[in-house]
């Protein structure tokens, strides 16, 4: 900026209703309100020195008015005050053509704040963002505090009593609220009782929480133990408001999952279970139970998007026929997740007893896990869901699932990510038939994911799947008989879109035969490989030489998506929030 | 790129030309534009409708400078017949997604400049340049502490020490 105006004289005859500094202030702002924008940007250079004159004047104007405060209460001392005036005049001159933020319509600056409060990769960052955009100044403060938006993701993981969540909530005023409760760390770090989330303390929060429950959009509790479950299923199920826009819930007992609640509880009631909300919320479409459990005849289970349940006693789960009520209510589900829970198996039930499946034609996302084999396959035969896309089976374990991957072949067509951890399944002939045709009945999987598995499991990838397109092919064919099925069927690759592999608890030299054979022997090279980081403590140098000689390789965390299977999912326009 | 004149002087664009439209920036200068180029602008959608009911046309007068119109413009120019849901006013807000990528390097510019556009943005009532400059100031900020955000920003801290160190501004905000 080459030239900075002078400020205006001051006039003979202020306003009468104004001070001095009143006066002054609006005169800047009349002027700076008026003028132009620049008609070409600033140098970076120009832009540099235009701040460091504004700090210079800022400078200049702490010092008179620190250090002669007296002689300019009422402007005693002409001079002194003239000088600051134009130090003032001068700084904002330059402030406006600095373009400073906070010039912004309050609209404007609200939504800043919004997206910076919201991207954040987690609930602990978003708190700490909420707050430091109130400790900016004043004018961020009183704009964050007075939009209700940037509140409503409360997070109860402070001290009791709770004195920053309460003040969230309060300031969410009437925006819908999404509330989640946690383990004190320290109670998770020492088991000290002290910090545990009792049913007290819940008590307490709910006292709270209840009064605007038909505000509560999310809720998502992540405990220990049941009576902080039990005070919530109380009040939700007495609330005399009806949650209405109750979207999701999400309960994760961590405590052991088939303990006794204990003598003070009620038995009967407790294994019946409660009834979620009274049965009345409408909205709910989110539905995940980890280790605790409801009274599922009258629970509100229909259009679900999400059904997730994990680590239920048997004794505890709903019967067959309801969990296929449930899901014949749910047309648009998109993940149903059983792990270690799903419906009550009588005990004479057998194969000739499969009910036909129900039409899921949405569902995307499939986890089944911890189940024995015949368990597994009354489960999965209730439904047809061709769509699936992300198929994980996890800690199938205990006995040998051959015939479980028979009962897999053709069932889940359409999948992209494939997860396998734990999955046991015998070194016969007539398993890597199964495992064979298994794989072979899902030809678009890009993306593996696999631990705990034994050398053997890796053999059928490399396979010529053409060998096993029929059950009357021999296992072990004679050089005659290789030469027919040569002559008859062209060649089927397995996996022949495989590009991706995240493993964990796998050794190494597996993985790198894997590799191999992946690219001399299917032609089908790997692009990349993932580690799990806590897996990566288990390399060393000469294993990841090895790894390297594969492909290109990358560590990931547990839980977190890899951009690979962020894109798969971007494509596929599966998975579902949280 | 559209067809944008430069004229020198308030010439309207006559009954035979009725889809430009005669913009006049702060520092004077006519641009003459096509008003389906700008109909992504609620603002000026509503200056035309005003003009239709009148059957008079008028050049529109606006308080920002010639280089920051000629940046809009050249927003709306390319997203010309595109659907985007942020302009949309009957679909629900967009939600948390990223900048797009044609727009993060359309926005590549100094903080002043995106200053300018985003008050200039918010004037025409373009809300997909409005959420997209939001998102560009949010990532520029976003990680950084507090002192650092003022320091982007231009932002002065006007809180007393007292403010400041008070244990209940720093826990609760």
């Amino acid at each position: 900026m080459s030239t900075i105006p002078t400020p205006p004289p001051f006039p003979p005859n202020p306003l009468a209703t104004q001070t001095y500094d009143q006066w002054e202030n609006d005169t800047i702002k009349g002027y700076l309100s008026v003028q132009p924008d620049p008609t070409v940007p600033d140098s970076p250079a120009q832009i540099a020195q235009n701040r460091q004159l504004a700090r210079r004047y800022k400078a200049r104007m702490d010092l008179i008015v620190n250090n002669f405060a007296v002689l300019l209460q009422n402007r005693h001392d002409l001079k002194l005050a003239d000088t600051l005036s134009e130090a003032k005049w001068k700084r904002y001159v330059l402030l406006a053509r600095l373009f400073p933020i906070n010039d912004l319509p309050t609209e404007i600056l609200s939504n800043i704040l919004r997206y910076v409060v919201w991207s954040t990769k987690d609930a602990s960052e978003s708190t700490l963002r909420r707050l430091q955009v109130t400790w900016v100044c004043h004018h961020w403060r009183e704009m964050a505090i007075a939009d209700q938006t940037l509140w409503n993701t409360i997070w109860f993981r402070d001290l009791p009593p709770y004195e920053r969540s309460f003040n969230f909530f309060h300031r969410a005023g009437t925006a819908a609220l999404d509330i989640r409760f946690n383990e004190d760390k320290r109670f998770l770090a020492t088991g000290d009782a002290q910090y545990k989330l009792t049913g007290e303390r819940m008590e307490k929060i709910l006292d709270v929480i209840m009064t605007k429950v038909d505000q509560i959009r999310m809720l998502i509790l992540v405990i220990d133990s049941w009576p902080p479950v039990l005070a919530l299923f109380d009040r939700l199920r007495n609330s005399p408001r009806v949650p209405k826009w109750l979207e999701r819930v999400e309960i994760h007992r961590t405590g052991r999952p088939y303990i006794w609640p204990g003598p003070d509880l009620p038995s009967p009631e407790f294994i019946a279970g409660t009834s979620l909300c009274a049965g009345n919320a409408p909205a709910l479409h989110f539905l995940c139970l980890n280790g605790v459990h409801v009274n599922w005849n009258t629970s509100p289970m229909v259009n679900l998007t999400t059904l997730d349940l994990r680590r239920m006693p048997m004794s505890v789960g709903m019967t067959l026929q309801r969990f296929r009520d449930v899901l014949r209510a749910s047309p648009k589900l998109k993940k149903l997740s059983l792990d270690g829970a799903g419906p009550f198996r009588p005990k004479d039930w057998n194969f000739s007893m499969v009910l036909p499946p129900i039409d899921l034609p949405d569902l995307t996302t499939a986890l089944f896990g911890d189940f024995s084999m015949t368990y597994a396959i009354y489960a999965i035969s209730n439904i047809h869901a061709p769509n699936v896309r992300d198929l994980s089976l996890v800690n199938m374990t205990g006995e040998d699932y051959g015939l479980f991957c028979k009962f897999m072949v053709g069932r889940f067509p359409n999948v992209v990510v494939l997860t396998m951890y734990t999955l046991q399944v015998e070194d016969t002939p007539q398993n890597t038939r199964y495992m064979v045709q298994w794989l072979m009945s899902m030809p678009l999987v890009q993306y593996l994911r696999v631990a705990a598995l034994g050398q053997h499991m890796f053999y059928p990838f490399m396979m010529d799947g053409r060998y096993h397109l029929r059950d009357d092919f021999p296992l072990m064919l004679t050089p005659a008989q290789k030469a027919e099925i040569d002559a008859k069927y062209p060649r089927e690759k397995i996996f022949p879109r495989l590009a991706t592999l995240e493993f964990q608890h796998v050794d190494t030299d597996m993985i790198v035969n894997f590799g191999i054979g992946r690219r001399t022997v299917v032609g089908c090279p790997l692009k990349k490989i993932y580690i799990n980081a806590v897996w990566m403590l288990h390399i060393t140098a000469t294993d990841r030489m090895k790894l390297f000689s594969i492909s290109p390789v990358f560590i990931c965390r547990s839980g977190n998506a890899t951009p690979e299977e962020e894109k798969l999912y971007e494509i596929y326009s599966f998975g579902v929030a949280g | 790129m559209p067809t944008i004149v430069s004229v020198d002087d308030s010439t309207v664009p006559g009954e035979g030309s009725s889809r430009l439209l005669l913009l006049v920036s702060s520092d004077n200068k006519h641009i003459v534009v096509e008003e389906d180029i700008m109909s992504r602008s609620r603002f000026i959608s509503k200056q035309v409708e005003g003009f239709e009911a009148t059957s008079q046309r008028h050049a529109i007068l606006l308080p920002f400078s010639s280089f920051v119109l000629n940046k809009v413009i050249e927003y709306c120019s390319h997203y010309r017949g595109y659907y985007l849901l942020e302009d949309d006013p009957d679909a629900a807000p967009p939600g948390r997604s990223p900048v797009r990528e044609w727009d993060q390097e359309f926005l590549d510019v100094d903080r002043n400049m995106l200053l300018r556009i985003i008050k200039a943005a918010h004037y025409l009532e373009i809300k997909s340049l409005v959420g997209s400059c939001a998102r560009a100031i949010a990532d520029m900020i976003r990680g950084k502490t507090t002192e650092e955000m003022r320091e982007i920003l231009g932002v002065e801290n006007d809180f007393t020490p007292e403010e400041e160190h008070s244990p209940s501004s720093k826990c609760t905000g």
